[in-house]
């Protein structure tokens, strides 16, 4: 192979790496559940948190307000609007040993101070639920899970 | 012999239908009254038809019988290779990417240096953000399976200040299924109560914050 077949072939090789480095994004899956005692209604939409909200909360109903998917860049920052004038901020900061670190914010209306900021980490598919803000006659139940696209997963 | 300096300038235009008005209409008449020129505008024409007819014998005697079944066996004709084809398409390209290696090799080494800048800050912080606070030896355990309560006093309501609750640091101990809190902040007012349990049956961790009155137990 001559020098310049090589060159052109490291280049390219190099440009492959570079956008498999930069197509590699992660899956957020943020749910809003509103947790009250005003009615026995149980959302049908929540039958796979139901074990946990029953075990965890001791409220009579569950609705699901709000859920959202979306593909983020890592190092970007999701804005996520709540009911009652919140909203969350969430920006995947890592990968690392199939774990990928969250920054969670909670904001309140025009507050600059965060009522909630939350550095972790969790497994890639795993889950994380924040709770305990009061909302009307209940609280807010954020579940926020998250998947790596583009690694390898966790047998 | 007659000649006219027309002959040979406008008549061939005027039988090949290139002149426009005026001059077309000029030249028909001035054909008219030339001999010479109608002369060579015959001849034109004449030249015209032999040369139609020649080229329709030829076409004629052109045998078109076999011409679609010699079409549908080029048609089936296998298509070169992908690596023939690849080549045929490099070779294409060829003038446009002919740089001289130096510059492919300067520009892989830009692409690179920017790749891995990127890398570096998206997958492995821990190189980008040396300045990391140290690990705090008294909070190295993961979250707790048990719903203990951390209960912290928080700033007056209106000053917002963020106060941390518990900073857990760099440091643990990564189990596989437990989120790990390195550390959590809070702002409002009175007393705030984190609650943090894993929940084994969803793999999934719970972080609880209230204040007395805002969660019924």
């Amino acid at each position: 192979m001559n020098p310049h077949r090589l060159a052109q072939l490291c280049f390219t090789l190099t440009l492959m790496w570079a956008l498999h480095a930069l197509a590699e994004e992660v899956e957020l899956h943020i749910e809003t559940v509103l947790a009250s005692n005003s009615s026995k209604e149980f959302d049908a939409r929540l039958q796979e948190l139901k074990p946990l909200l029953v075990r965890t909360f001791r409220y009579s109903s569950y609705r699901l307000v709000q859920e959202i998917r979306q593909q983020a860049r890592w190092g970007e920052e999701i804005k996520v609007a709540l009911p009652g004038e919140r909203y969350m901020e969430v920006t995947p900061k890592a990968y690392d040993r199939h774990r990928i670190s969250l920054q969670v914010m909670l904001r309140e209306g025009i507050n600059p101070t965060s009522l909630l900021n939350a550095s972790l980490s969790f497994p890639d598919s795993g889950t994380v639920v924040f709770a305990g803000r009061r909302q009307k006659d209940g609280v807010l139940i954020i579940r926020i899970g998250a998947t790596a696209k583009g690694k390898e997963q966790q047998p | 012999m007659a000649t006219c300096p027309h002959t040979d300038g406008v008549i061939p235009l005027l039988h090949d239908n290139e002149l426009q008005n005026p001059l077309r209409r000029e030249t028909i008449a001035h054909m008219a009254t030339c001999v010479t020129c109608a002369r060579a505008f015959s001849l034109l024409e004449r030249e015209q038809e032999l040369f139609t007819q020649v080229v329709e014998e030829r076409v004629d005697s052109i045998d078109f019988s076999n011409f679609w079944q010699a079409v549908e066996i080029r048609l089936s004709e296998s298509a070169p290779s992908w690596a023939v084809r690849l080549r045929l398409w490099y070779e294409s390209w060829r003038p446009t990417w002919a740089f001289p290696v130096p510059a492919w090799a300067v520009a892989t080494l830009l692409l690179s240096l920017v790749s891995t800048h990127s890398y570096i800050d998206y997958y492995l912080p821990q190189f980008a953000s040396p300045t990391s606070p140290p690990p705090n030896s008294s909070l190295t355990s993961p979250a707790p399976e048990a719903p203990p309560a951390i209960i912290a006093q928080a700033p007056d309501e209106k000053s917002y200040e963020s106060i941390p609750i518990v900073d857990f640091g760099d440091d643990q101990t990564q189990e596989d299924n437990q989120a790990l809190i390195k550390s959590i902040q809070t702002s409002g007012s009175g007393e705030i109560a984190v609650q943090i349990q894993h929940d084994a049956a969803s793999n999934s961790t719970l972080i609880i914050w209230h204040g007395p009155s805002e969660y019924p137990q």
